[in-house]
């Protein structure tokens, strides 16, 4: 009886991965297609790509566009600010975050109910643009790198993802256990709780990283000096006219304003080459930290 | 009799009330580091959310910067009034909630489905490929997304008709029939976030215990009833809490692909609350009326949100608060 | 003492709101922008003895700072280091501090810059609603008698034709901004249509002079090429091709007011879309769409599709209504396509009517002096430096003798008179890498009426399908084809200047209307509705969405401002 079981499952197994291998194999190239298509189209010619003759590979294949994008001296501060901000933003959004997540998912916080309230009702209700601007003003953060770090230190969204992890992950009994040893909240924090929420900081540092690295309000708004500029503050200044419909605004020198859309067709597919290409990377670095299995590891030890 | 070795304390333990102050001393002892540990986030949220609270006020007063917050006139409602009123408001909600509703229903378990299914796949370098590929269109910015779809679509040139040539069928201009504005947003949406989604589950995944696999596989389950009865059942807190917050996010429709997406034939279906306002500013521009809006939007999303944590408690061990 | 704790925590939430908002006072204020390196001298006993007489440079006796926020330009590094603002500052004797604001944020930053009192002395390329923060806030100055002591220039320039200070005066009859003029001659008429002349030549057809003509050609050119497009356009305004297709039936306005198809005749406000004419110009257009002569992508492209249907494969595209074909074809990579587009002149429709639409928004609000700014006067007079025509010169071109120089003599002009200036350096108003930094391309207060412009030598024989040659291109289709349709008894609204309650009025009147028409037009061409069973519901939800209403507000907005 076992045998046949076993042998029914063996086959539905096989069914099942194979339809699982379809299944990806399908949205692989789904997703692929239009991503071949860009890096294509930022290889061939503008004309090429203008005329709609770009399918699969680049046509008339030329370096002009990066060429052209790279020529811009900006870029190249743009690249080093956005590290910058990315780096120690993430940092400092991982730190808040745990030190928020942690209070909120131990059952024993009394008020943890009603200081979970207070911080998902920020997520709903804003102050609005006005007063946020007055409040950066207030304290002195216009034009410094420290606004594009410290006013986006928290994201509710983030750290209520980070407790629920802490929450169905850390089994009770391991606190217990170490309130019974004398251990303080801090001690537990740090040598328990830290070690076992890798994946969850893993995860939550790849997705505050990508939203530092994409960041461009608060720059636009905020920053005037240049040299503070992140790269998608830079790179959309050199698009922007292409992104205007040309015909929504009243020309007056038709001349610059062709070139300007010239210039975005040539490089607009250069531009997202650039721009994500480097974040891209960092994937692999965060995926280290969730592979299967990687967990029970440090619960055991 | 050895005397037994007791702490001071003991000695002094004789009322119930006292044992209670006690217990109760040392309950407030471990929460004063909770809230230590609670302050720096705390403040952080003080200064940087509700300081700026005060900006709620604008939908209710005719907001004047020489005047200030206190010398504006107070209009209470009419604000509200004035967008409900407006022949199109209706529209234009239904509009938004069915788009959030279709891009949920249709958009939520796909990052779900795309975690599990990866999580099963052996092969390293497949695995780590196809991460790496769904996760990518998340970085093109809208307005590329959306000049890719007209692109995609188009009726001369567009690569899906073009196939459509070629089996014999009649090429359609896709984005002419208002009937298929809702699913090529939503879709395209899903093309783009899906994989960006998915990580956190794949986070999660990667903390079940692969004894409990081993044990469920022991006992006979086919990977689908693995996957079932361990598997999902682990990431359950990640999924209700991810469903809470798109939920509540639902009226959220953004500007800037619905504006771009539009034209004269899908407008009826494709005007969102945030694109028509947009055009009310363009003739009129009050800052109180788009805040009275947006606190619209606010108040439904919490309402929701608070309906559907409600429900959460009750079925499940998970819920925001 | 633990359900304390909350409850002071929300005391302590709410004090520090309360706080937060009484911080928020009005504009005395004095929160300066955090860059600003303000530090006036001692400030002068009187302005009198600040100030040099009218006309003169320097301006003042002593340093003052202006401090200005101005609109980020892409072909300009930066405007605190060019040499014309380094020119400026020198030949003035001001200092010039400029905050540079990114250029996709800059209206939304500016409108939070004045909500929140957080502005500066000069607001220049970018404009602030008059009527809000003008007339109703006063934030902005009232520059009337500025302009009349200290603007000799541009005093004079608005003494040239009455319309200009109608076009710019607010609705209290006082003025608060700093205008700039731009004639451009081929832009006073922008909805042209424009033919494949080779694929005309390839099959003997003649250029089109009537409604029926066009329809004529466009039947015999699909016949002959059943894969082609007689006639594409896109989006919502002049590359739809109504615009250029209505006026052969009656006259369709492109500029203020255009999406209602607002008009004035006789001094009136009136609207073409409920006219007759309008129904039979529709009912023209839905046989174009109908019998495929009309692309039925034109509702739903955009300006990158149109771009690739007009290169595409074998030149598909016979009729295009666009401002100038140089939005889709690049002349200097694709030449020969490039030249066989040239417009066509205005249409007559069946009752003899042969309009054409001209645009009238020449004059642009440009810069404004607000409240906080200490030496209004000084401002005023640096500003009229602009004015004149040494000032536009150096400003968009450079030193003199370096950028520019005054005409040789023989020299002529676009328009074929002799040349008043000659360009001697081509500066980068361009694509390309690191921007220049020697001038001000556009970014001026310029006074250009069109004998200015056309007063910059050319070379004669310029081939007109090259890419410097478009202005030539233009102004000669232009003159030759549109100009002897121009006439007055219907004419394009100017720029208005609502009060804020009227603004407030129509707002959600404006938007309502503007949907029933485009869906209604759009409804009749595809032939959803039928252009005589459906005309009477259509005229009724106008009527009733309060079209009436906006037509008054805008008669009243009008004779407000031009009729004094």
């Amino acid at each position: 009886m076992r045998i046949d079981t076993q042998s029914r499952n063996k086959m539905s197994d096989n069914l099942f991965m194979g339809a699982i291998y379809l299944f990806l194999t399908i949205l692989l190239l789904v997703v692929l297609y239009p991503l071949v298509y860009i890096i294509s189209a930022s290889f061939s010619s503008p004309t090429a790509v203008g005329a709609g003759r770009v399918w699969l590979w680049p046509v008339d294949f030329t370096l002009v566009a990066y060429k052209a994008v790279f020529s811009y001296s900006q870029i190249m501060t743009g690249f080093a600010n956005s590290l910058f901000y990315m780096s120690v933003g993430t940092v400092i959004n991982l730190i808040l975050t745990l030190l928020a997540a942690y209070p909120l998912s131990r059952s024993e916080f009394r008020g943890r109910g009603f200081f979970t309230g207070v911080f998902v009702f920020t997520m709903y209700f804003s102050g609005g643009l006005v007063p946020t601007y007055l409040l950066i003003c207030n304290l002195n953060l216009v034009n410094t790198r420290a606004v594009m770090i410290i006013p986006v230190a928290l994201s509710v969204w983030n750290m209520i993802i980070c407790r629920t992890f802490l929450q169905s992950t850390i089994p009770e009994d391991l606190f217990q256990a170490a309130k019974l040893d004398g251990c303080s909240e801090f001690r537990l924090l740090l040598k328990v709780v830290l070690p076992l929420s890798k994946p969850v900081l893993a995860v939550l540092g790849l997705y505050y990283g990508v939203a530092h690295w994409n960041s461009y309000f608060n720059a636009m708004l905020y920053l005037t000096d240049k040299r503070l500029f992140p790269l998608q503050l830079v790179l959309r200044s050199i698009l922007i006219m292409g992104q205007i419909d040309y015909t929504m605004t009243d020309v007056f020198d038709i001349e610059y304003l062709m070139q300007r859309m010239g210039l975005s067709q040539l490089l607009k597919y250069a531009v997202i080459v650039v721009a994500s290409v480097p974040v891209m990377l960092i994937y692999p670095f965060a995926q280290k930290y969730f592979i299967k299995g990687m967990m029970i590891g440090s619960l055991k030890g | 009799m050895i005397p037994l070795h007791v702490p001071n304390v003991s000695l002094h333990r004789h009322s119930r009330s006292q044992i209670m102050k006690d217990n109760l001393k040392r309950i407030l002892l471990r929460q004063w580091q909770f809230y230590v540990i609670l302050a720096l986030p705390l403040v952080y949220i003080i200064i940087f959310a509700y300081v700026p609270m005060y900006g709620l006020a604008y939908a209710f007063i005719d907001y004047s910067p020489s005047k200030g917050i206190f010398g504006s006139a107070w209009v209470g409602l009419r604000h509200f009034k004035q967008f409900f009123s407006s022949p199109s408001s209706t529209a234009v909600i239904f509009n938004t909630l069915w788009l959030g509703i279709y891009g949920l229903v249709a958009g939520f378990p796909i990052p779900i489905i795309l975690a599990v299914a990866l999580n099963e796949v052996g092969n390293k370098s497949y695995k780590k490929v196809v991460q790496m590929v769904t996760y990518a269109p998340y970085f093109i910015s809208t307005v590329v997304l959306v000049g890719m779809i007209l692109q995609v679509t188009d009726l001369r040139l567009g690569i899906i008709n073009n196939i459509i040539d070629l089996l014999g069928g009649k090429r359609i201009n896709f984005m002419a029939k208002s009937n298929l504005f809702a699913s090529i947003y939503v879709w395209s949406g899903i093309w783009a976030g899906a994989g960006y989604g998915s990580i956190i589950y794949l986070a999660a995944l990667s903390a079940v215990d692969p004894q409990l696999q081993e044990a469920a596989t022991v006992d006979g389950a086919s990977r689908i009833k693995r996957i079932w009865h361990v598997d999902l059942p682990a990431i359950r807190p990640q999924i209700i809490i991810l469903l809470l917050f798109n939920l509540g996010r639902i009226l959220g429709i953004g500007f800037e692909k619905a504006y771009l997406l539009q034209n004269d034939l899908n407008i009826k279906v494709s005007e969102v609350i945030s694109t028509y306002v947009y055009k009310i500013g363009l003739v009129y521009a009050n800052y109180s009326f788009s805040t009275a809006v947006g606190l619209f939007n606010s108040l439904i999303s919490v309402c929701l949100l608070v309906t559907a944590n409600f429900m959460a408690r009750k079925l499940s061990e998970t819920s925001i608060w | 003492m633990n359900n304390r704790r909350p409850v002071l925590l929300i005391v302590f939430l709410l004090s520090l709101a309360m706080l937060a908002a009484c911080t928020n006072t009005p504009a005395t204020t004095t929160a300066t922008p955090t860059n600003t390196t303000t530090v006036t001298t001692t400030a002068p006993t009187t302005t009198q003895g600040l100030l040099t007489p009218v006309g003169s440079y320097p301006i003042v006796n002593q340093s003052v700072t202006l401090n200005i926020a101005i609109k980020s330009v892409s072909y300009i590094q930066d405007f605190n280091t060019n040499d014309f603002t380094l020119y400026l500052e020198e030949l003035t004797g001001i200092d010039l501090n400029f905050e540079v604001i990114p250029e996709e944020s800059a209206t939304e930053k500016m409108n939070l810059m004045l909500t929140s009192n957080q502005y500066p002395d000069i607001f220049w390329l970018l404009a602030p609603d008059r009527e809000k923060y003008g007339v109703e806030e006063k934030i902005l100055l009232d520059l009337t008698d500025l302009i009349a002591a200290n603007m000799p220039n541009l005093s004079a320039h608005l003494q040239e034709n009455p319309n200009f200070i109608s076009n710019i005066k607010s609705s209290d009859g006082k003025i608060y901004t700093l205008p700039r003029y731009n004639e451009v001659y081929h832009y006073s008429m922008p909805c042209k249509m424009w033919v494949n002349t080779m694929q005309l030549e390839k099959l003997n057809l003649p250029v089109p002079t009537t409604t029926d003509e066009f329809y004529n050609v466009m039947k015999a050119f699909k016949e002959a090429n059943p894969d082609g497009i007689p006639l594409a356009g896109y989006g919502s305004t002049y590359a739809d091709p109504t615009f250029f297709l209505a006026n052969p039936f009656t006259y369709y306005p492109y500029g203020t007011g255009r999406q209602w198809g607002i008009r004035l005749k006789a001094e009136k406000v009136e609207t073409a879309v409920t006219t007759d004419e309008y129904k039979e110009m529709l009912r023209y257009l839905n046989k174009l769409y109908e019998e495929e002569l009309l692309y039925e992508g034109t509702f739903t492209m955009d300006a990158n599709q149109m771009k690739a249907l007009v290169t595409s494969e074998g030149e598909p595209v016979l009729f295009t209504s666009v401002h100038a074909t140089v939005a889709y074809i690049d002349p200097a990579t694709q030449p020969e396509l490039y030249s066989h587009y040239y417009p066509i002149a205005p249409l007559k429709g069946p009752n003899g009517a042969q309009y054409v639409s001209n645009y009238t928004t020449t004059i642009s609000p440009r810069c404004f002096i607000t409240d906080k700014c200490a030496y209004p006067e000084v401002a005023a007079r640096f500003a009229d430096y602009f004015y004149t025509m040494e000032g536009y010169l150096t400003c968009q071109y450079g030193m003199e003798d370096k950028g520019w120089r005054e005409a040789s003599p023989g020299a002529v002009g676009l328009n074929g008179e002799p040349a008043t200036f000659e360009i001697l350096e081509e500066i980068a108003n361009s694509v390309g890498a690191d921007a220049q930094n020697v001038a001000w391309p556009n970014c001026g207060l310029d006074w250009l009426p069109d004998n200015l412009r056309n007063g910059q030598a050319v070379n004669a024989n310029t081939d007109i399908f090259s890419a410097v040659g478009l202005e030539k291109l233009l102004y000669q289709a232009t003159k030759d084809l549109y100009k002897p349709y121009y006439q007055t008894e219907y004419q394009t609204l100017y720029p208005l200047s609502f009060l804020t309650s009227e603004s407030s009025d129509i707002s959600t009147i404006a938007v309502e209307v503007e949907k029933i028409i485009r869906q209604a037009k759009i409804d009749f061409i595809t032939g959803a509705k039928d252009v005589d069973a459906d005309w009477g519901a259509y005229l009724a939800s106008l009527e009733n969405i309060g079209m009436k209403k906006l037509l008054e507000v805008y008669q009243a907005a009008y004779e407000r401002q031009y009729k004094n």
